[in-house]
């Protein structure tokens, strides 16, 4: 086990650079000039002060030299200042980073409690009509496209409950239970879709379980049967579940940065989106770095958990 | 153990912190005047920067508006911007010579800074060569007579003119014009840390991209104001923000005029879920339109290709078209003044001008009269870039590409372009058809209104270039008489309206809605000036009812 | 002769009856690819559907609710939103599609090349692939275009870069299992070419996996579509799109509430069709499944 943690720590780091590289020269191809973009409307600047802040900002260096300097600035998380507010990244992403963590966490949770007993019971009466009613309303909810659903909640909360969206900052971490209700609504929304795949998961891993169930009972069996089965079999089962919901958080990040817009919520996901609209380059780089560090680190923790789970990955590894 | 207890102990202690944070403390003045409370308003994203010489936008007025004063103002109290209802700010008086050409003001004594640093006639001098200083400033232009400032005394100051300039007062109002400290000059305006001001407000805190926070300044100089305890400016995304404020989480809506195109929705919708709101929209004075280029070639640089192009937009449709109806507050058809301005032309004379006058069918006879007179009878392709951000423009775009095709087969493409692509084309006049707004700072001087379409002026997207143009300008910016003044700009308006280097579309609508019980002063409701938003005299609002959400839903 | 013609016959008789077993077993399946076909019509033959230009500006007739004339009701503009509803398909189809056939294409033959040739070219292929995939694919389609601008084939172009990682990783380990197999070793042994034996012996082995997985991903690229353009990064007007068409109108929604339900129902129509298509053939293709 520990080399396997080793060496998969090991392998973090080329992917870490990997992206970051890949990041980096991305946003290099931007059209257009970034300066420019940034003060052109509001407050146009003469040439001069174009150059100086180019100077300023170290884009006159060569794009090489200015990749080294990214790679050493993401060392000690200087992410830049944005073009448009002036203020640092880090202090934008320090202060958002805990209202998409809360918003990922809760609709990761609400999609865990729906759909595993929606996929037990899809998997029980597989092919008969509870089955089939179940699947039809996962593979729709699959295809609702969820800023459609927030719009149409929206107004339809906003009429039937006098509801509206919440202005206040909170953290979730100081005040849960205010975050929370400040949060539900988009998070149960974002739960929708990963609801539909996590009940069809769920249905197909029924279906195996059953599967081995009844090749277990055609052997006959004995206690030591059973203790191989708890030891082997349900870990060897859990790790496509745990394989899924760990993807499935990745791709709520994704579903937040959408839905962050929609409610007003001020995330790292609507700040991806601004920067992007804007092209404001640093915040643009930044956002998705820490999104992307969020991701791979998920990834390792998915992969972790998975050779705990079962000995063949990590033997297949070492 | 232990440390659960003592995290037992600090949660407490933080609600206890946060009930007494929330609920205001409100005490009535002798004439029923409610002190306390605190304002929220919403503002589209942070400020892009803290320094109003150099920004249009309200999203740095609205917090500048707060912290910093200017050497004189509007009267907050009267709705009319113009140089009859200038009062004091920092100046406490003011003395113009019998030529028009020096002013003295003479400072208020023992105005602080939020610092501490006493204000002196150093910081006036400091703000205001800023201002005038094309590098520094947006608004040098409107300032350009101003030869010299110089420091009498420490509350003493006199600016020196070129030649008599009546409109000088005007320029120096907040929130264009504020008074900087002078021992902040190496302080970056991104920074927070510039906002040190005089204004009724101190800068608290701000969370980048949800809140910034202003407190209520005690040792303010007028004395008894602010009457709010704090100030707070939200950094909210439309739709969003509406939403807040018809939930009564927002006292004061977002501005609407970004939005125009769904203004009749946004307004309907408050009216809906909030009926106690009070929704205020305001003509700017700005006008939106189609800038062509001079620097492009191409068959709009013949005139009456041009003018065969105004004629045929009906603009009671053009207005529906950027407003999405008609049935509130709608502004039809616009000319470079607005029709109610001094020595405007009047909205007869500039539909005469258009071949308004006429039925549909005459005007796009003579349209095509024209459009063959010029060589073009089988029409020709044009491109018009817009920005992508705001629908309405494209929408207007659309609009007039229809009415283009269908009676002058004219192909117009229309391009919504991103910022970092759509301003350096705009600015060096690289597109054949722009729409933008003819933009000015006070919406209230001829100056303004005529010197957007001076060869050279930077807003003359399309540099269109008329020597007989000019030469009014010139006349009319030094001309004291206002009876002269207006008959010479009449002449400019005429040069303007033969020419068209601009089809005038509508006049922009600034406009906003408040809670009910929001008053400033002894007026009984908020007073929405053109162009300066109620933010402006921020110092003076106050509310009457306390609650926290206002509006009665839920 | 007519022998030949006999086997064509027999097969496709075969064809007609397997037709038969998927609408039989697959009831939803069947339901799925109608509704595809429909969506598919209406974007290969739209001016049969509607008359009228999605584009047309009608101020007499803005905000009209539906009725017999306006089906679906006119926009801002006075625009049928019938025929933006019937053009917005096109959009849809043509960038979903196209997308994932690029991405099928592109992912595919590298991950064929990366799983056959082994050692460090797939070992540095794959590692960008991992930085490729451990981003949620619809923020590397902003960050792509966010660089590029916005364009038909922009959003084409990023779409299909965030989903070929995940096709690439498919066909590649399809390709590593095939090259163990026995067939692929007597091959290599017989003396034939990588590239012989990638064309003859892996790439048809990896064809149904492969066709499964795309059609899985086609109504997320849909998706994927719609929320680009939602989020004002898609495709460009005047090109009708769905996406757009409901951001466009969300402040008129209780006033013109046609307008975001028609385009919503849109993107449910197609991503719903596609994923049920994409449903029906895993559960034909994955034998597991089948079986029990």
């Amino acid at each position: 086990m520990h080399h396997y943690i080793i060496k998969r720590l090991l392998w973090f780091f080329p992917v870490l650079l990997v992206t970051v590289t890949l990041l980096f020269f991305l946003i290099q191809v931007i059209p257009g000039d970034p300066i420019r973009a940034a003060f052109g409307d509001e407050s146009p600047l003469s040439e001069e002060q174009i150059a100086a802040l180019r100077v300023e900002l170290g884009l006159d260096k060569s794009i090489m030299a200015r990749y080294f300097d990214w790679l050493w600035d993401v060392m000690h998380l200087e992410l830049g200042i944005s073009f448009y507010t002036g203020s640092t990244v880090k202090e934008q992403i320090l202060a958002r980073t805990p209202v998409t963590v809360g918003l990922v966490t809760l609709s990761v949770f609400t999609m865990l409690i729906l759909s595993v007993p929606c996929g037990v019971v899809s998997g029980y009466y597989h092919d008969k009509w509870p089955d089939w009613v179940l699947r039809f309303i996962s593979i729709l909810l699959i295809s609702l496209p969820h800023f459609w659903i927030a719009v149409l909640a929206i107004i339809v909360m906003l009429t039937v409950r006098g509801y509206s969206i919440s202005i206040e900052y909170i953290n979730i971490f100081l005040n849960p239970i205010d975050a929370i209700k400040q949060l539900f609504l988009p998070a149960f929304i974002m739960a929708l879709r990963p609801f539909g795949v996590g009940t069809r998961m769920v249905r197909s891993a029924i279906l195996e379980i059953m599967e081995e169930d009844f090749i277990r009972t055609a052997r006959s069996k004995g206690l030591v049967e059973k203790i191989v089965t708890r030891r082997h079999a349900l870990p060897n089962a859990l790790v496509p579940v745990v394989t899924f919901y760990g993807l499935e958080t990745i791709i709520a990040i994704g579903a937040a940065v959408v839905m962050e817009g929609i409610f007003g919520i001020p995330g790292i996901g609507s700040l991806v989106v601004d920067a992007a609209r804007s092209r404001d380059l640093y915040v643009l780089q930044g956002s998705i770095l820490i999104l992307l560090l969020f991701a791979l680190f998920l990834n390792l923790i998915i992969d972790l958990l998975c050779a705990k789970l079962d000995p063949r990955i990590r033997y297949e590894n070492e | 153990m232990e440390k659960k207890s003592m995290l037992k102990i600090i949660m407490v202690l933080g609600v206890i912190a946060c009930m007494t944070a929330v609920s205001p403390v409100l005490a009535a003045d002798p004439q029923g005047l409610v002190r306390g409370g605190v304002l929220r308003l919403a503002s589209a994203s942070d400020a892009a920067n803290y320094d109003s010489h150099m920004t249009t936008s309200g999203r740095t007025h609205s917090h500048t508006c707060a912290v910093f004063n200017g050497l004189v103002r509007t009267d907050p109290l009267k709705k009319e911007v113009s140089a009859e209802n200038i009062v004091p700010d920092l100046a406490e008086r003011w003395e113009i010579s019998s030529d028009g050409k020096t002013y003295t003001f003479y400072l208020r004594k023992n105005v602080k800074f939020h610092d501490g640093h006493p204000f002196t006639a150093k910081d006036v001098k400091y703000s205001l060569d800023k201002f005038r200083d094309p590098k520094r400033s947006a608004f040098a232009a409107n300032v350009a007579p101003i030869t010299n400032i110089g420091i009498i005394d420490d509350y003493t100051l006199k600016i020196q003119l070129e030649y008599a300039y009546p409109d000088l007062l005007i320029f120096l109002c907040p929130p264009y014009a504020s008074i900087y400290p002078e021992h902040l000059k190496d302080v970056s305006f991104k920074s927070t840390d510039i906002l040190v001001g005089t204004g009724p407000f101190k800068f608290k805190s701000k969370v980048p991209g949800k809140v910034s926070i202003y407190e209520r300044n005690p040792d303010y100089f007028i004395k008894g104001l602010p009457y709010l305890d704090r100030y707070e400016v939200y950094s909210l995304k439309f739709p969003a923000a509406v939403d807040a404020f018809i939930g009564g989480r927002l006292d004061c809506g977002p501005s609407m005029r970004a939005y125009l195109d769904s203004d009749r929705a946004l307004v309907l919708k408050v009216q809906k879920h909030a009926p106690e709101a009070v929704i205020g929209l305001e003509p700017s004075g700005a006008s939106r339109g189609a800038f062509f280029s001079f620097v492009h070639k191409g068959p709009w640089n013949d005139v009456r290709v041009r003018k065969a192009m105004a004629m045929v937009i009906d603009y009671r449709d053009l207005a529906i078209a950027s407003y999405g109806g008609l049935e509130v507050n709608p502004v039809v058809g616009a000319g470079l003044f607005p029709f109610y301005q001094k020595g405007a032309w009047t909205k007869e004379e500039v539909d005469k001008a258009y071949g308004r006058d006429q039925s549909m069918s005459e005007r796009i006879a003579v349209a095509k009269d024209l459009m063959s007179q010029a060589g073009y009878a089988n029409g020709f392709a044009l491109e018009a870039i817009v920005r992508s951000d705001e629908a309405f423009r494209k929408n207007v775009m659309l609009y007039c590409a229809d009415v283009w095709k269908k009676s002058l087969n004219i192909d117009l493409s229309v391009t919504p372009l991103e910022r970092s692509i759509f301003f350096p084309r705009r600015d060096t006049g690289e597109f054949d058809v722009v729409n933008d707004v003819a933009n000015t700072m006070t919406g209230s001087s001829a100056i303004e209104f005529l010197g957007t379409f001076v060869s050279g002026e930077t807003r003359n997207y399309g540099k269109w270039s008329n020597k007989e143009y000019d030469d009014l300008f010139e006349k009319v910016a030094r001309e004291q008489d206002p009876q002269k003044r207006a008959e010479l700009s009449r002449q400019a308006q005429a040069i303007f309206y033969k020419e068209i280097p601009y089809i005038v579309f509508e006049g922009a609508v600034y406009g906003t809605a408040w809670r009910p019980d929001l008053m400033t002063g002894p007026v009984k409701d908020l007073v929405m000036q053109p162009v300066f938003t109620n933010y402006v005299s921020v110092d003076r609002i106050w509310f009457k009812g306390t609650a926290e959400r206002w509006t009665k839903t839920k | 002769m007519n022998k030949s013609l006999q086997k064509k016959e027999a097969r496709m008789k075969k064809h007609i009856q397997r037709l038969g077993f998927f609408f039989r077993d697959e009831p939803l399946g069947t339901f799925g690819a109608v509704l595809f076909l429909i969506v598919l019509s209406m974007a290969i033959a739209s001016p049969l559907w509607t008359e009228k230009s999605p584009t047309d500006v009608s101020i007499p007739n803005v905000f009209k609710p539906p009725s017999s004339e306006f089906w679906f009701g006119s926009d801002n503009l006075g625009r049928d939103v019938w025929s933006r509803f019937v053009y917005g398909s096109r959009t849809s189809l043509l960038v979903g599609l196209s997308s994932i056939l690029l991405a099928s294409v592109a992912g595919g033959i590298l991950g064929i090349f990366s799983g056959l040739i082994g050692g460090k070219t797939d070992l540095i292929i794959q590692r960008i692939m991992d930085a490729l995939l451990s981003m949620p694919a619809i923020v590397l389609a902003i960050l792509i275009m966010a660089v590029l601008g916005t364009s038909v084939l922009n959003t084409i172009l990023a779409i299909a870069v965030a989903y070929f990682p995940r096709i690439n990783r498919l066909t590649r380990s399809t390709a590593i299992s095939l090259r163990e197999s026995l067939f692929v070793e007597s091959a290599i042994v017989a003396g034939a070419s990588k590239i012989r034996i990638s064309i003859m012996h892996v790439a048809p082995n990896c064809i149904a996996p492969w066709l499964v997985y795309a059609t899985a991903l086609l109504g997320t690229a849909f998706l994927a579509e719609a929320t680009l353009s939602f989020l004002g990064l898609g495709v460009p007007p005047p090109i009708p799109s769905w996406g757009r068409d409901l951001s466009e109108n969300l402040t008129n929604f209780e006033f013109a509430p046609w307008l975001c339900i028609f385009p919503g129902l849109g993107i449910t129509m197609a991503v719903f069709a596609a994923n049920f298509l994409g449903d029906s053939m895993r559960n034909i293709f994955d034998p597991r499944l089948k079986k029990a």
